[in-house]
């Protein structure tokens, strides 16, 4: 009986996926079609009635690690699911590991989920021609968040596709040099670094810009330990650090996906009665700075571009999937800055108006100034104009009566 | 101690009980596939997810078939996951002296550490959970090193990514799996390994090859698993198969496979489990529940399946 009821279960299931295969064709062909009568009927919806009603409803899919508690990865969250319900959309969210394979996965089942648009983080540049083939095949519209494409044959391809709508993302070099350079100038001779895991696409630029720095400043870059995730690991990082290196007078924490990482490695110096002799300086802001910050353990942070990344990277899909995309010759590429952060207030700021429930536009606001569904006369220089004017300040005044 | 077999079973007289317990993994597949897609409202089911929950349970339906040998003999394999990444890094390397050395070099990578843990465990007398676990950080560490990061594989291959052929292949390898576990000499002596290591000794069968044998076959179905991992996303990464040794094991154990080994291990708890626990990720996911509710689900779900399902009814109870 058992070998009857394997053989069944298991003819069902083969059914199923042959079905599934043979449907594939036809579904793709229904949903480029749908997918360009959208665009056609949005944009002759916004041509007709620009600034009255709202454009079609769509759904956007979102992989991300929803299970973390971080506020950081809360606030991300609530920034991109501002910007989708800024234009009437509604936001799915799928749990990820943030892995290449999970991605892929994600995006695979968002797309039979019949979402409009994707949003998502690359774990790396080669998964993304896998990315664009599946998009392009379901009608699907994608915008990319963090990370830049280094990959010169990868950008070309990803670029030249019509479902790719754009991506935002901050100059990792850049930043990581003026960060190092900033260390230099409190002191600092002796650096040791921490970065996220190579061959991540930011790891490997922030890399190359401490490199650069240390090149041009001629100080020592003693160590750099990568891909450290938990608190116990970045605690062992920072004693074998003050073990092997007793001239260290510098630690760079340039990127981790570690919780609470800034505590702990103030912790780990605070045992070994270093803490405030060290000079530290870390990338991406976390909700602890201030406390640091004021009692000089902590000495300056770069960063901020967490909420508004993901937040403008779903602004750019939200526009091409309604119809109304910022540029037509191509995807709409964003470069944010870095805001830096040297003092308690600031970090008070930034805890209170980064982290807080609200994203750092609102949904109104994101629909007044960035939807050209709603406004027409938006264009690249509108929203340069919005990077360049980003900074603790302006969210703090801004969202000081919400 | 002595143990002794106790039956239940009553001859001529149904017993529900040890029926639905003889039958909880397939119960348990129908009951998640009813449940979820009630839940989903008809999405679960619907043809292309399908084909979600297919690519899902793939990689974790080869690699807990390739376990269920050793897991029949009473050991475990707690290096999968990095045999499945180090295959695929070798595998992604071998790309750039030609494409068409990716799939043997991926294979061929997981076979040989398959072996190496096989003769570590039975010529060192190396208990399987240690040597599997030391296997795992010699095998993460070179799979980091060797990439450096990330290297990316010809966007051609994903050719290979093909639902067609991963549905034959799938069938063909449980056709050849159940067949090897249940009605060859081989699948019979990894039973009789498991439920008393000694006596099949004494009675002629070479313990130390068999195991040697489990292990490698375990090995080639992670470099199975590697290779259709790089195809898929053209990517090899320190992250490529991290956390699969605990899919594995948590698939085997949604389907009611015993941890002790022995005659009381079914090939079709690999299957089952793998399908079940795809439904289930699949499922939590269609219905929009975050990461950390689903997490608790399924430590919930798991505790209840094999409190369950765990067939008590032809396990050795000690007197």
């Amino acid at each position: 009986m058992k070998k009857v009821l394997s053989i069944m279960l298991a003819a069902v299931m083969i059914v199923g996926f042959v079905t599934g295969c043979s449907a594939k064709s036809s579904e793709t062909t229904a949903k480029d079609s749908a997918a360009e009568a959208a665009t056609t009927v949005a944009a002759a919806a916004a041509e007709a009635s620009e600034k009255s009603g709202d454009p079609e409803p769509f759904t956007i899919g979102f992989p991300w690690a929803t299970a973390s508690t971080d506020p950081t990865f809360v606030s991300i969250v609530n920034n991109v699911r501002a910007a989708v319900e800024s234009a009437g959309g509604e936001l799915v969210l799928v749990e990820s590991d943030l892995t290449a394979d999970t991605l892929i996965n994600n995006i695979s089942e968002l797309i039979s989920r019949g979402v409009d648009g994707i949003i998502f983080m690359p774990a790396s540049d080669s998964m993304l021609p896998t990315v664009d083939q599946m998009c392009s095949e379901a009608g699907v519209y994608y915008s990319t968040m963090f990370r830049s494409i280094n990959d010169a044959d990868i950008k070309d391809t990803i670029y030249a596709s019509k479902y790719f709508a754009g991506a935002c993302f901050e100059d990792d070099e850049i930043c990581s040099y003026n960060i190092t350079k900033n260390l230099v100038d409190q002191g600092v001779k002796n650096l040791c670094v921490i970065n996220i895991a190579k061959g991540d696409t930011s790891s490997d630029l922030r890399d190359k810009g401490i490199e650069k720095a240390v090149k041009e400043t001629g100080i020592n870059l003693l160590n750099t330990s990568y891909g450290i995730t938990v608190q116990t690991d970045m605690t062992k990082t920072i004693e074998s650090y003050i073990a092997a290196y007793p001239e260290m007078d510098g630690i760079l924490l340039a990127g981790t996906y570690c919780d609470a990482a800034l505590p702990t490695i103030e912790k780990a110096l605070s045992d070994h009665n270093m803490a405030g002799k060290i000079k530290v300086g870390r990338i991406d802001f976390d909700f602890t700075m201030g406390e640091y910050l004021a009692n000089g353990s902590f000495n300056v942070a770069y960063g901020g571009q967490q909420q508004i990344d993901p937040m403008l990277s779903a602004v750019i899909l939200v526009n091409s999937v309604i119809g109304t995309p910022i540029v037509t010759d191509g995807p709409f590429i964003l470069i944010t800055n870095y805001l830096e952060l040297t003092s308690s207030e600031e970090a008070d700021n930034f805890l209170k108006f980064f982290l807080g429930d609200d994203p750092v536009f609102t949904a109104d606001e994101i629909k007044a100034s960035m939807i050209k569904y709603y406004d027409s006369s938006l264009n690249e220089d509108s929203f340069k104009k919005i990077v360049a004017d980003f900074s603790v300040a302006d969210v703090a005044a801004r969202h000081a009566n919400l | 101690m002595n143990k002794t077999i106790v039956n239940n079973s009553r001859p001529g007289k149904f017993d529900f009980k040890a029926f639905s317990m003889n039958y909880f993994s397939f119960i348990g597949l129908v009951i998640v596939l009813v449940v979820f897609e009630l839940l989903t409202g008809g999405k679960l089911l619907g043809q292309r997810n399908l084909m979600n929950i297919f690519n899902n349970f793939f990689s974790i339906g080869l690699g807990s078939m390739g376990v269920v040998f050793l897991m029949s003999l009473g050991e475990l394999d707690m290096s999968v996951g990095a045999i499945v990444g180090l295959s695929a890094a070798f595998g992604a390397l071998s790309a750039r002296t030609g494409t068409s050395f990716i799939f043997p070099v991926a294979v061929g990578t997981g076979l040989f550490v398959g072996l190496l843990n096989g003769i570590i465990i039975s010529k060192l007398k190396v208990p399987s959970f240690i040597a599997t676990l030391a296997m795992s950080f010699v095998g993460r560490g070179m799979t980091t090193f060797l990439l450096n990061g990330s290297v990316g594989i010809p966007v051609s291959m994903r050719t290979f990514d093909n639902n067609v052929l991963k549905i034959a292949l799938f069938i063909t390898v449980t056709a050849a799996f159940y067949i090897l576990f249940d009605y060859t000499a081989y699948g019979k002596r990894c039973r009789s390994i498991g439920a008393s290591a000694e006596a099949a000794r004494q009675s002629g069968v070479k313990v130390d090859r068999t195991k040697i044998a489990a292990f490698a076959i375990s090995g080639f179905m992670c470099g199975l698993v590697g290779f259709f991992s790089l195809v898929r996303t053209c990517t090899a990464s320190a992250k490529t198969g991290s956390a699969f040794e605990f899919d594995v094991l948590l698939a085997v154990l949604f389907g009611g496979m015993s941890l002790s080994g022995g005659w009381t291990v079914k090939f079709r708890a690999a299957v089952v489990g793998s399908i079940s626990m795809a439904i289930v990720y699949n499922g939590m996911s269609l219905m929009g529940i975050n990461g950390l509710t689903q997490q608790i689900v399924q430590g919930i779900l798991l505790i209840i399946i094999v409190a369950v399902s765990f067939d008590r009814r032809n396990s050795l109870v000690i007197k």
